[in-house]
């Protein structure tokens, strides 16, 4: 009787049923490529999560910042609501004392002397009233000065 | 050397320097490619005969190893050396090809050649049984060797993968139970009943 193969017999030939030395080298590159893409991508991403990180959080810094500055600055709001910029204490100051030296030494001021105080262009408003008493030589002269609408940084004369 | 003896003496494990594979693994931790050549150059046999007897397919078996080595490239600094890195490698593999072997309904996809009937085979077996060892294995390349396949492909894919990585790879109880994550227990009864499965599928051509 002729011996048939075993079930190990048929297992040993499984073992030989393997590809070429081409095909392995063609699986090398391949999965050397792959893995080097992997690096790459892992890296990308890496990268991208950091840019993410670093130009969010700042932004968000900087906006919350310059909100709240934009709400603190009385300029920005006066210039939001259509109201030309207020000069600064300094020049007010400045602009106060040129007026206080004008009027010193002058009893009563007239359209020239408003027209002149007019031109200091750091006063936001200067007004000039004349009174004539009817009937009478009597009369007197009316200035009213008001250095800013601020309410920090207005004054009003009268004289 | 990191191979082992299980209880019935089979000598199992591919590295010959433990050392060897250590500073391999740890030179591709660090982003050395080369090294990680070396380790596929070692494996990639033996991987890829686990998951060709797996999945029955060629082009499968090429693909899955080929994701096989990717991922463990991709995971190296997940691997905690606490195990041997074939073991690790081996985990990689069989998983893989377990759930592509789920999707895919491989017992339904293989096919083999409706023409070869019995007639040939017999044939095959008069060839074997009238000459020496080599012309066996030459004979049994061929519809023998495909009727071994299909009664592989009867088993269920864990029953199949136990007894490729202990009668083709040559893993042990202890290895499987490590790769396959059962205990050694589960590895030798699911052994014993896939081998009682393929004698009784292969009766007619079988000793």
């Amino acid at each position: 009787m002729k011996d048939k193969p075993t079930l190990d017999d048929l297992f040993e030939s499984k073992k030989l049923d393997l590809p070429d030395e081409e095909f392995w080298n063609g699986f090398q590159d391949r999965v050397k490529g792959r893995a080097i893409a992997s690096l790459g991508e892992r890296s990308k991403s890496a990268r991208l999560r950091k840019v993410g990180l670093y130009a969010t959080l700042p932004a968000l810094v900087l906006t919350f910042v310059g909100l709240g500055l934009i709400e603190s600055d009385p300029t920005r709001s006066s210039e939001l609501s259509g109201v030309s910029p207020v000069p600064s204490v300094t020049e007010a100051d400045t602009s106060f004392s040129q007026l206080a030296s004008l009027l010193e030494g002058e009893g009563t001021y007239d359209r020239e002397s408003v027209v002149q105080l007019a031109s200091l262009n750091s006063f936001d408003s200067f007004a000039n009233s004349s009174v004539q008493l009817a009937g009478g030589d009597s009369s007197f002269n009316h200035h009213s000065l008001s250095l800013s609408r601020n309410p920090i940084h207005s004054a009003q004369y009268t004289f | 050397m990191e191979s082992s003896v299980s209880s019935n003496t089979r000598v199992v494990g591919a590295d010959n320097s433990k050392e060897d594979v250590i500073s391999l693994v740890q030179r591709a931790k660090s982003g050395d490619l080369s090294a990680f050549d070396s380790l596929m150059v070692r494996y990639r046999q033996r991987l890829y005969a686990v998951i060709y007897n797996m999945t029955m397919n060629a082009e499968d078996a090429a693909d899955l190893t080929q994701e096989s080595f990717v991922k463990a490239f991709r995971s190296l600094s997940k691997f905690k050396e606490k195990s041997s890195f074939y073991t690790w490698l081996y985990r990689i593999g069989v998983n893989l090809t377990l759930t592509y072997l789920k999707k895919r309904k491989i017992r339904q996809f293989f096919s083999f050649d409706q023409a070869s009937d019995d007639g040939g085979i017999n044939k095959d077996l008069e060839a074997i049984s009238s000459t020496s060892s080599t012309s066996v294995k030459k004979a049994l390349n061929n519809e023998l060797h495909e009727k071994l396949n299909e009664a592989l492909s009867k088993l269920s894919d864990k029953h199949r993968t136990i007894v490729v990585l202990f009668e083709i790879d040559g893993l042990g109880h202890k290895e499987i139970a490590k790769v396959m994550n059962c205990t050694e227990g589960t590895v030798r009864s699911r052994l014993f009943y896939a081998k009682q499965q393929l004698q009784s599928y292969l009766s007619e051509y079988l000793n």
